[in-house]
């Protein structure tokens, strides 16, 4: 089944995809600038109008408040709002990544009731996370305590940090190898941030480097589980994270077509030159390419193959190098003024260079999958 | 049986000029050895500028900018004005300090590996040098590079910039066979007395900044190829204002202003090159007005090729620096295999960028209008003979008719066809190489960092967001790659059109 079948089974999935795409059109179209350093229009009116329309809770149980749909369903959502501002729907990709982590301790026979009361009480959505890399890059706070968990050290680029209540935040006991998800409230005395890290891209979803003093942390799942948790979290925001790129792709794409049959260069409009249509090809390759990914991924999904969680994870690696050059050649196709911030272009680019790391680095995400394979060759 | 197969001759082809590409053999014996001696000391001061004026202050600049798109770095102006780099390049002949032109190539990397925007306010201002020493106009040239020069002294940076690109034409300005169909809109009509000049020029390095503006215009804008216009234009002069500053993706530190003319008045002394001073040599208005646009390109493109390799290499030396520092898993990065090819990859990169900008210099010192000021003779002569010397017997021959009919004759006729095609083409392919090379490095860089290199106090995305204009200014790389097609490879295939 592809994806468009896919979410025509779902009415009430096609609605949300609805409600982001209206409320993209509504509050974002004409601020997408704004919400970029240095933050003409405060980021956090327009998040709490998309916690209002619910588009924070899609894979939060409806025990707890949520939509109780899973990640894959965020993917439309997160497309809509990408299309116009990549930076917004990294925001609900940060949340949705945590929710996820919590999602994967509960899988795994933990009732994280405790949690989940903290996150449906008030403002306990967004949940800041650093959905910017993966824990082996940053490090841990150092965790200490038997019953009662105190945190100290550094959480790097916490993404929501600056706006969110609490954080789902990884801590390591000292000498320990395996890693554990804490919740923590961020109001806590104890805990100091900086003002808003700036980044190359997804600037309205903004970080900030965290340090932590004897802040208690609520333990998420298991002890030492960490590890399991991030890697199911991977597999299934992977679909999303391919989404947000896709759609940047294609944000892009639209604009150099539109800007080629208006521009005119040596005696023409620049979309009669051959060398622009091949470029405007290689852009239209690629994001087919990508979208046919995603379906893919789609139907390993519904027939429930062994394989799904590493189709996820390769299509968003690959989907994120393809939105790199694409935007890139995006810029070019617009020459000067594609440098410029009036087309848009230039933020596509910085954008999907930021998506490219979401979940951590490239290079290590692509060990970690060849890992994977290797050991399941091996078994 | 007999074959089906037709008959072929292969494919092989002896159209790649061998020595074409080594230009650096020729250099070896044919450009002053006192050159090396010269691209230590332009290295030596370039680092010496970036410890004590770049380092300390480019993201500091970079971030104003971001919050405020009107700050222009006047103060960088001012350091690099008080360190006499405003100046160094310029001839002896015309007042300035005589470092030979092709070590600027070296400095502007050296200083590019820090921070491009701010080298290229240097580089800019030498772009302008060109375009003006290109009119060969030497009377018009020596006034103003001795202004530069006197008001630099006086602690005034007057800079030059170079006002070509127009709203609705761009790139197709450079090259011959589009220029005819190219949306121009800045025309200079003649008045008594001088040029009446309306239209306005968009993405101009550091115009805000500039004292003098080189104004390439059209007489006829209907007829841009036959009646190119070169124009200098001071800040200041009546009809003649600076419009909106582009917000940019990175190189901020160099402003891209809008210049607006209505009604300016340029007198004409202030003509550097028209189709009028075209009689008297053996060519067209048309292949004069293309001989000067397509001159200074073979100077400057080398000079983009090096801010290419300056930020390729800063790529790599932060890739290196975050690798050795980098823990993952209690592992090193920089002892991974993966990691050590990337970074071969990238100083691989950094090595074919320098080699290819050093040939183009080479044969900018051989073939390109600078090849008189290397010259060996002159070369020693310039060097040892001092300023005042140039001041009091050279710079008044400039004013006579017969050293600027002798100075053009050398550049539009003693040129060959052949070495023209040789520069023109080589510039282009130093161009799109060195910088899609940049690109490359820092994809690598920012790919290997992961979110680190995305964080704009570490510095590696702003890398990124210098090197993209790199591929757009000074013509498209899609141009330049038409270009090195057109000049090093068309003309060994019967029957092929370009730009058609």
């Amino acid at each position: 089944m592809n994806q468009s079948a896919y979410i025509q089974k779902n009415e009430e999935l096609r609605a949300f995809n609805d409600l982001a795409r209206s409320f993209a059109r509504k509050e974002l179209l004409e601020h997408v600038h704004e919400h970029e350093y240095p933050y003409s229009r405060k980021v956090t009116e327009v998040m709490e109008m998309a916690i209002e329309a619910g588009l924070f809770g899609i894979n939060l149980s409806t025990d707890w408040g949520g939509t109780g749909l899973d990640a894959s369903a965020l993917t439309g959502i997160v497309e809509e709002i990408s299309a116009i501002d990549a930076g917004m729907a990294a925001m609900l990709f940060t949340n949705a990544a945590a929710l996820e982590i919590i999602a994967a301790a509960k899988t795994n026979g933990e009732s994280c009731r405790s949690t989940y009361q903290l996150i449906a009480g008030q403002e306990g959505i967004p949940l800041a996370f650093q959905s910017y890399a993966s824990p082996d890059e940053i490090g841990f706070p150092e965790v200490s305590g038997k019953d009662k968990y105190l945190l100290n050290g550094n959480l790097p680029l916490l993404a929501l940090g600056g706006m969110a209540r609490y954080a789902v935040a990884a801590g390591a006991r000292q000498k320990e190898t395996g890693f554990s998800y804490y919740l923590i409230d961020l109001s806590a005395p104890g805990v100091m941030k900086s003002d808003p890290v700036l980044t190359l891209g997804f600037q309205a979803c903004q970080a900030v480097d965290t340090n932590l003093k004897d802040v208690p942390g609520l333990l998420i799942g298991a002890e030492g589980a960490g590890n399991i948790y991030f890697q199911k979290m991977l597999s299934a925001m992977s679909v999303p994270a391919a989404a947000l790129s896709l759609r940047i792709m294609q944000g892009c794409f639209n604009e150099a077509i539109d800007y080629a049959g208006q521009r005119w260069q040596g005696g023409r409009n620049i979309v009669e030159w051959s060398g622009v249509r091949m470029k405007l090809a290689e852009i239209a390759i690629k994001i087919n390419v990508a979208k046919s990914c995603l379906s893919g991924i789609f139907s390993t999904y519904d027939t429930a193959s062994p394989d799904a969680n590493n189709h996820a994870v390769a299509a968003a690696i690959h989907i994120s190098e393809l939105a790199c050059s694409a935007t890139s050649e995006g810029v070019q196709l617009l020459g000067g003024n594609g440098y410029m911030k009036d087309y848009g272009q230039e933020k596509r680019m910085r954008d999907a260079w930021q998506a490219r790391s979401l979940l951590g680095m490239s290079g290590l995400k692509k060990m970690k999958y060849i890992d994977r394979i290797i050991e399941e060759v091996i078994k | 049986m007999g074959s089906i197969r037709p008959e072929t001759s292969g494919y092989s082809s002896a159209g790649f000029g061998f020595m074409d590409s080594l230009n650096s053999l020729e250099a070896q014996h044919r450009l002053p050895a006192r050159i090396k001696t010269d691209f230590h000391e332009a290295i030596k001061l370039a680092r010496r500028f970036n410890d004590e004026v770049l380092r300390p202050i480019y993201q500091e600049i970079d971030r104003k900018i971001m919050e405020d798109n009107e700050y222009l770095p006047m103060e960088f102006i001012r350091k690099a004005n008080e360190w006499g780099l405003y100046t160094l390049w310029i001839p002896k002949m015309y007042g300035g300090q005589g470092m030979n032109m092709l070590s600027l190539y070296a400095f502007i990397e050296e200083l590019s590996s820090v921070c491009a925007g701010l080298a290229n306010l240097i580089g800019a201002h030498y772009l302008g040098v060109s375009v003006l020493c290109s009119s060969c106009n030497m009377k018009v040239t020596n006034r103003i590079l001795r202004e530069v020069v006197s008001e630099s002294e006086k602690g005034n940076p007057c800079l030059i910039s170079l006002a070509w690109t127009e709203p609705g034409a761009g790139t197709d300005q450079s090259e011959v066979p589009l220029l005819p169909q190219a949306k121009v809109r800045t025309q200079a009509a003649k008045v008594k007395g001088g040029y009446i000049v309306n239209g306005s020029k968009v993405f101009i390095s550091a115009g805000h900044l500039s004292t003098w503006h080189m104004l390439i215009c059209y007489e006829d804008v209907k007829k841009p190829a036959d009646t190119i216009i070169m124009l200098a234009v001071k800040t200041g002069m009546k009809g003649f204002t600076f419009g909106h500053k582009e917000e940019k993706m990175g190189q901020k530190a160099c402003v891209a202003s809008e210049l607006i003319f209505e009604d300016c008045f340029v007198p004409d002394e202030n003509v550097c090159f028209s189709k009028d001073q075209v009689s008297g040599f053996n060519i067209s208005a048309r292949e004069a007005g293309m001989k000067v646009i397509s001159m200074f390109p073979a100077v400057s493109q080398p000079g983009v090729g090096s801010i290419g390799a300056g930020i390729a290499r800063a790529a790599c030396d932060a890739a290196i620096r975050y690798a050795a520092e980098k823990k993952i898993a209690g592992v090193r990065l920089i002892n991974q295999e993966w990691v050590q090819m990337v970074i071969a990859n990238m100083y691989a990169n950094v090595m074919t960028a320098r080699t290819l900008y050093m040939e183009a210099a080479y044969a900018a010192g051989l073939k390109s209008m600078l090849r008189l000021l290397f010259a060996k003779s002159l070369f020693y002569l310039s060097l040892y003979t001092p300023s005042w010397v140039f001041t009091r017997f050279v710079s008044p021959l400039f004013n006579l008719k017969i050293v600027n009919h002798i100075f053009r004759k050398m550049n539009f006729e003693w040129t060959s066809d052949e070495d023209e095609r040789h520069m023109s083409g080589l510039g282009a392919l130093t161009k799109f190489s060195c910088t899609d090379i940049a690109v490359a490095n820092c994809a690598k860089a920012l790919d290997l960092m992961g979110a680190d290199g995305t964080q704009n106090d570490i510095g590696t995305e702003k890398l990124l967001r210098d090197a993209k204009l790199l591929q757009i200014y000074e013509g498209t790389n899609e141009i330049n790659r038409i270009n090195l097609f057109s000049q090093h490879i068309a003309h060994n295939i019967p029957g092929v059109r370009v730009f058609e």
